[in-house]
C-alpha cells in the first residue's frame, strides 16, 4: 500500500509536468508552483546533505579513525566558512575573497593536473588499447582537433580548401550526433523508469 | 600594512604549490589543500541555500504573505519537514514521500527535455540535411552537400548501432555482438570508428582547458615569485 | 504365483496389496509379474548357489527382500526379519527373484545401496557374456570380487573358490570364463548353510566377520558391499593365501540352522524437509544487493595506487619537465607573437553577430554554469562578450546554476563593469532550466507564489546567455529552453571541453552560437586588435599542445604491433 502511494505521487507529479510540455499555457501557473516546491525540497535535501557530511567528520575526529587530522581540517574551515557566511552575508567583498581564494587556486591547480595525467596517457593509449579502429580514430582526431585548434591550417575563405577542412572538422560531429540522440533515449527510458517506478534492483520487473 | 592582494595571493601561492605537489608525490600538503577545499565549499554552500532559497522562498514569505499564500506554503513546508524527520531511522518511510516528489519531477524534466529538446531537433537536424534545398542552395557545393549528409546519416545510424540502440548495457556481452545480423556489425564498426573521433575531439578539448589551467597557475606563481624576488 | 515388485524397493508383494509392505509406496496400476519358469535340468552344477535359499548368508538375503515382515519396534524405526522361509519360492538354477528385484530397484534408485548394486551389476557385465544364464553371471561376479580381494591382498594370487565339496586343486579361476560348476557336495547341513565362500572373501578382504563383530548382528548388506570396496587388507589380516584351494572356516556352520536368521535392523531416517522460503525474484535480488551493499560498506578501501615501473615513471616526469619548462619559457620569455594566429570557429562569429545585433535596451539573462577551477577560460572566453555590452543599457540578469555562480557573477560582471539583478540559485541546472523556460513560455506564476519566485520565472528576456564549464550543465539549459520556449535566442559560451558536443546543438540551429576555448577568445581579440595581454599565454599554450602532439605520435610509434594479454594497466 505505501509503496503505491509513493508510486501515485511520482506518477502524477510527473504526469502533471509532461503534460505542461503540451498544454504550457494552461498549466503555466500550476507548475511554477510545483517547480517551486521542488526547488525548495531540493534545497532541504541538500542541508541534510552537508547534515551527513559533518556527522560523518565528526564520528571519524571522535572514533579517531585514520586521517581524523583532516575530518578536523575539514570541519574547521566548514564552521569558519559558515558562521563568516552569516556574520558577513554573501555579498562582502571579504567573503567573497575568502571563498574565491580558495577555491579557485585549488580548484585550477587540480585541473591543471589532469594536464599531466592526459600527457602521461597519450604516451600509453595505444600501448594501452591496442591498434582498433576506435583507437586509431581517436588519435587521428585528437591529433588533427589540436592541429585546427593551433590555427597552424588557415584556409581562404570560399575556396576548396576550405571546404575540405570544414568537412573534416565536421566528422566528429557526426558522432556527437550520434551520442546525443542516443544519451536521449537513455535520458527517456531512465525517466520513464522512475516515473511508473520501474527501478527495482534487477533492473526489470 | 600588507594588503590584501597580497595576502590572498600568499595565501593562494601556498595552496598551489600544496596542490601541485601531487605531481611528484601525493602528500599531507595535497590532502590538506583538498579537505580545505571540501570544508570551505560545504559551509558556503549551507549559507548559500539558506539565504538564496529556503529564507527568501519559504521562511520570509511565511512571515510576510497573507493566509491564502500561506496555505499554499505549507505544502513545502510540510514536505521539507517530513524529509528531515525522515532521518530518524525509525521514521525513514516518512522521507520516501518528498522524494517521491523529487523524483517525479526530475524525471518529468529528464524526459521532456530528452525528447523535445534533444532527440527530436538533432534527428530533425539529420533529416534536414537531405532537404533539397539546402543541398542544391549552392550549387558548387551539391556533391559536398550529398556527402555531408550521406556521412552523417551513416554516422549517426551507427554510433547508435555501436550503443546497441541504447539497450542497457549490462545485457550486453562480447557474444551478442556476433549474434547481431551483419548489417549491424558493420554499422556498429563504423560507429566505433566515429565515436573514436568525437572522442578524440573531446580529448583534444579536455586537454586545452586543462593546459590553460596549468598554464594559468605557472604564471601565477611565476607572478609571485617575481615580485617576491623584487621586493627582496 | 504372481506378485508385485515395488518400483521403489523391489520388494515382492501379494498381488492383492495396495502398497508397499516395507516402503509404503503405492503399487496401484502396477502390473502383477509372474514367477519365471524354472529352466529344465536345474543347473545343480551352479556350485555357489544351493537349491536352498537358506545357504545364503543373511546379508544377500536381505537383498531379496521377499516375504520381509515389516515390523515397528518401540523406537519407531523398522526391522526386517529375514525368514527362513526365504527360500521355498526358489528353485536351482533360476536367477532368483530377488536378484531381480534388486536389479530394478538399482535402475531406479540412486541411493547408495543402489549404486552399490550398480556396479556389482556392472561388474557382472564385464565379465559375462550375453549367453551366459543370470547364475553365471553372478558366479563370476563373485569370482571377480574374489580375484580383486586376492589382488589387493599383498599381490598374492587368491585361489579360485573352492566348491562346497571339492575342487580341482590347481583350478585357475579366469574372470572372463564361467565358473567350472563344481561336483554337487553332500547336503550341507543346517547348520553349514551360509555358503563358505563370502566368509573367505571377507577373511581375504580382512573383513570383520559379522558373527564377531561388535554390530555383528547388524552389519547391512550396504556395509558388506562397501567395505569389500574399501578395505584393502593388510599382511597382518589377510590369510595366508595359497595357490591351491582352500576350505575357509567361517564359523556359521558352527551355528544352529535357527539362529541364522537374524534381525538387521533397518534405520530408516527421518526425512528432514527444510522448510521451503518463498522469494520473489525482486525480494531475492534486493537481498543480494543489500548483502553486497553490507559487505562493501564493511570492506576496507584502500586507495588504489597505480604503481608503474621505474623507467616508465622516469618518462613520465621528463615529459612533465618538458612541459613545465617549455610552458615556462614561452610564459616569461620572449615576446607576445605566438606561432601562428588561430582562426574564429563558425560558432563564434554566429554568436558575436547575434550579440551584434541585440537592441540596446535588450533583456539578457546570463547564466553562470561554470566551476571557480575554469575561472581563467571563461573569464578570457566572456570578456569580448561583456565588454561589448558595455554602454548599451542592457538590463543584465544573473541567475547560478552552481555553488559558486553568485561570487564568480559578482567578480565577472564587476569586472567588465556592467550592472546586473541577481534572481537567485538553482540547485539543480534541470529545475533552473525549466523554471526559466516555463517562465519565457507562459508568463504567468502562480497567484500565491513568493517574490523571488515570481521574479525568477514570472520574465521574459530577448535572450539567454548561458556560461558553461562542462557539456551537460549547458545541455540542460539548451534542452528546456529548446522544449519549452525555442523562440528565445540561447548562445552558449564555454569551454574547450564542452564544444565537440555543443556543435550539433549549434548546426541543428538550437542556439544561436557556441563561443568556446582559448582559441577562439585569441580570435576574437585578434579580431578586435585589442591588447588584452593574452600573446604570452597564447604562445604557452602552443608549445604545451604542440607537446602534446608530439607525445601522441611518439606513443603511437613505439606501441607494440599487438597488445599484450598479460599487460595490467598502468604497466609499461
Amino acid at each position: 500500500m505505501k509503496k503505491l502511494i509513493f508510486a501515485a505521487i511520482t506518477l502524477l507529479v510527473g504526469l502533471t509536468v509532461l503534460a505542461g510540455f503540451f498544454f504550457s499555457d494552461q498549466l503555466g501557473p500550476t507548475l511554477t508552483l510545483i517547480f517551486e516546491w521542488g526547488l525548495v525540497l531540493v534545497a532541504v535535501g541538500g542541508l541534510v546533505g552537508m547534515g551527513y557530511l559533518a556527522a560523518t567528520h565528526i564520528r571519524n575526529i571522535v572514533q579517531r579513525k585514520k586521517g581524523w587530522i583532516y575530518s578536523a581540517v575539514l570541519l574547521a574551515a566548514f564552521l569558519i566558512s559558515m558562521v563568516a557566511g552569516f556574520t558577513l552575508s554573501l555579498d562582502n567583498p571579504f567573503y567573497r575573497d575568502l571563498i574565491l581564494n580558495v577555491q579557485v587556486p585549488v580548484e585550477t591547480s587540480l585541473l591543471a593536473i589532469l594536464a599531466a595525467t592526459l600527457l602521461y596517457a597519450s604516451l600509453r593509449l595505444i600501448r594501452t588499447r591496442g591498434w582498433t579502429p576506435l583507437t586509431i580514430a581517436f588519435m587521428a582526431s585528437a591529433f588533427f582537433s589540436l592541429l585546427f585548434d593551433l590555427g597552424l591550417i588557415r584556409t581562404a575563405s570560399g575556396t576548396v580548401g576550405e571546404q575540405v577542412v570544414a568537412f573534416f572538422q565536421r566528422l566528429p560531429l557526426v558522432g556527437a550526433r550520434g551520442v546525443l540522440i542516443g544519451m536521449g533515449l537513455g535520458g527517456l527510458l531512465m525517466g520513464l523508469r522512475f516515473l511508473f517506478s520501474i527501478n527495482s534492483s534487477g533492473g526489470e520487473r | 600594512m600588507i594588503s590584501g592582494t597580497v595576502v590572498w595571493g600568499v595565501i593562494g601561492f601556498l595552496l598551489t604549490v600544496m596542490v601541485l605537489s601531487y605531481l611528484i608525490h601525493d602528500s599531507l600538503f595535497f590532502r590538506l589543500a583538498a579537505y580545505l577545499l571540501i570544508g570551505l565549499t560545504a559551509g558556503y554552500l549551507v549559507v548559500l541555500l539558506v539565504n538564496r532559497v529556503i529564507l527568501p522562498h519559504l521562511i520570509w514569505p511565511m512571515a510576510e504573505a497573507s493566509w491564502s499564500q500561506r496555505l499554499w506554503l505549507l505544502i513545502p513546508i510540510v514536505l521539507g519537514l517530513l524529509l528531515l524527520v525522515g532521518q530518524i531511522p525509525r521514521l525513514a518511510q516518512l522521507s520516501r514521500i518528498p522524494l517521491a516528489y523529487v523524483a517525479g519531477l526530475s524525471a518529468a524534466v529528464a524526459i521532456g527535455g530528452a525528447v523535445f529538446g534533444t532527440m527530436v531537433p538533432q534527428g530533425q537536424a539529420v533529416l534536414e540535411a537531405f532537404n533539397p534545398y539546402r543541398i542544391y542552395a549552392e550549387p558548387q557545393l551539391v556533391w559536398v552537400r550529398i556527402l555531408d549528409a550521406g556521412v552523417m546519416i551513416l554516422g549517426v545510424v551507427g554510433t547508435l548501432s555501436y550503443f546497441h540502440f541504447g539497450q542497457p548495457l549490462k545485457k550486453i556481452n562480447r557474444t551478442d555482438e556476433r549474434k547481431r545480423p551483419k548489417a549491424l556489425q558493420i554499422l556498429s564498426r563504423i560507429g566505433e570508428v566515429f565515436l573514436g573521433l568525437t572522442l578524440g575531439a573531446i580529448f583534444a578539448g579536455v586537454f586545452s582547458t586543462a593546459l590553460l589551467a596549468l598554464i594559468d597557475r605557472i604564471a601565477v606563481l611565476g607572478e609571485m615569485i617575481g615580485q617576491f624576488l623584487g621586493g627582496l | 504365483m504372481a506378485y508385485l515388485i515395488c518400483p521403489e524397493c523391489g520388494a515382492h508383494n501379494p498381488p492383492e496389496e495396495e502398497q508397499c509392505r516395507i516402503c509404503q509406496t503405492s503399487l496401484v496400476g502396477m502390473e502383477p509379474v509372474e514367477e519365471p519358469a524354472p529352466p529344465e535340468g536345474g543347473e545343480e552344477e551352479l556350485g555357489l548357489f544351493n537349491e536352498e535359499e537358506n545357504d545364503l548368508p543373511d546379508l544377500l538375503q536381505g537383498l531379496k527382500l521377499e516375504d520381509i515382515e515389516y515390523e515397528i519396534d518401540p523406537e519407531g524405526l523398522p526391522e526386517i526379519n529375514l525368514d527362513d522361509g526365504l527360500d521355498s519360492g526358489e528353485e536351482e538354477g533360476r536367477t532368483p527373484e530377488w536378484l531381480d528385484a534388486v536389479r530394478k530397484r538399482a535402475q531406479v534408485e540412486d541411493d547408495s545401496v543402489g549404486d552399490l548394486i550398480k556396479r556389482v551389476e556392472a561388474a557382472q557385465e564385464s565379465v559375462s557374456g550375453e549367453d551366459q544364464e543370470k547364475h553365471s553371471d553372478f558366479e563370476s561376479w563373485i569370482q571377480k570380487l574374489r580375484d580383486e580381494a586376492r589382488d589387493e591382498a599383498a599381490g598374492n594370487a587368491i585361489a579360485p573358490e573352492e566348491p562346497v565339496d571339492q575342487a580341482e586343486p590347481d583350478a585357475e579361476v579366469e574372470p572372463s570364463k564361467p565358473e567350472p560348476e563344481p561336483t554337487p557336495g553332500p547336503e550341507p547341513e543346517p547348520g553349514e548353510e551360509h555358503s563358505d565362500w563370502l566368509t573367505r572373501i571377507r577373511k581375504a578382504h580382512g573383513i570383520v566377520d559379522p558373527e564377531e563383530g561388535p554390530n555383528a548382528a547388524s552389519r547391512s548388506l550396504l556395509d558388506w558391499l562397501v567395505a569389500l570396496e574399501d578395505n584393502a587388507p593388510g599382511e597382518e589380516d589377510s590369510p595366508a593365501i595359497r595357490d591351491e584351494t582352500q576350505e575357509i572356516e567361517t564359523g556359521w556352520e558352527r551355528l544352529p540352522h535357527e539362529d541364522i536368521t537374524r534381525q538387521i535392523k533397518v534405520v530408516l531416517e527421518p526425512r528432514v524437509t527444510p522448510q521451503a522460503l518463498n522469494l520473489t525474484r525482486e525480494e531475492s535480488d534486493q537481498a543480494d544487493l543489500l548483502s553486497t551493499i553490507i559487505t562493501d560498506e564493511k570492506a576496507d578501501h584502500p586507495v588504489a595506487r597505480r604503481t608503474y615501473k621505474v623507467g616508465v615513471q622516469w618518462l613520465n616526469m621528463l615529459f612533465l619537465l618538458i612541459l613545465v619548462v617549455g610552458i615556462s619559457l614561452a610564459l616569461f620569455t620572449g615576446g607576445t607573437a605566438g606561432l601562428a594566429q588561430p582562426q574564429l570557429s563558425t560558432g563564434g562569429a554566429a554568436l558575436m553577430a547575434w550579440v551584434d545585433d541585440l537592441p540596446e535596451d535588450a533583456d539578457l539573462l546570463v547564466v553562470f554554469d561554470y566551476q571557480p577551477a575554469y575561472t581563467s577560460e571563461m573569464s578570457l572566453v566572456a570578456e569580448p562578450i561583456l565588454t561589448s555590452l558595455t554602454g548599451w543599457t542592457v538590463r543584465v540578469t544573473v541567475a547560478s546554476s552552481v555553488a559558486s555562480g553568485p561570487l564568480l557573477a559578482d567578480e565577472l560582471l564587476t569586472g567588465a563593469g556592467l550592472t546586473y539583478t541577481d534572481i537567485g540559485y538553482f540547485p539543480m541546472a534541470s529545475y533552473g532550466g525549466f523554471g526559466v523556460a516555463t517562465g519565457l513560455s507562459t508568463g504567468q506564476t502562480a497567484p500565491g507564489l513568493p517574490k523571488p519566485a515570481q521574479a525568477m520565472l514570472g520574465r521574459g528576456y530577448d535572450g539567454v546567455l548561458v556560461l558553461s564549464d562542462n557539456f551537460e550543465g549547458a545541455q540542460t539549459w539548451i534542452e528546456q529552453i529548446t522544449a519549452r520556449a525555442p523562440e528565445t535566442p540561447l548562445g552558449v559560451l564555454a569551454t574547450s571541453q564542452a564544444a565537440p558536443l555543443l556543435q550539433p546543438y549549434f548546426e541543428s540551429g538550437q542556439i544561436v552560437g557556441v563561443l568556446s576555448g582559448f582559441s577562439d577568445a585569441v580570435a576574437l581579440g585578434d579580431l578586435s586588435d585589442s591588447d588584452s595581454g593574452l600573446g604570452p599565454r597564447w604562445r604557452a599554450y602552443q608549445v604545451g599542445v604542440l607537446i602534446l602532439m608530439v607525445a601522441l605520435i611518439l606513443g603511437a610509434v613505439f606501441a607494440p604491433a599487438k597488445r599484450s594479454s598479460n599487460r595490467q594497466r598502468g604497466d609499461k
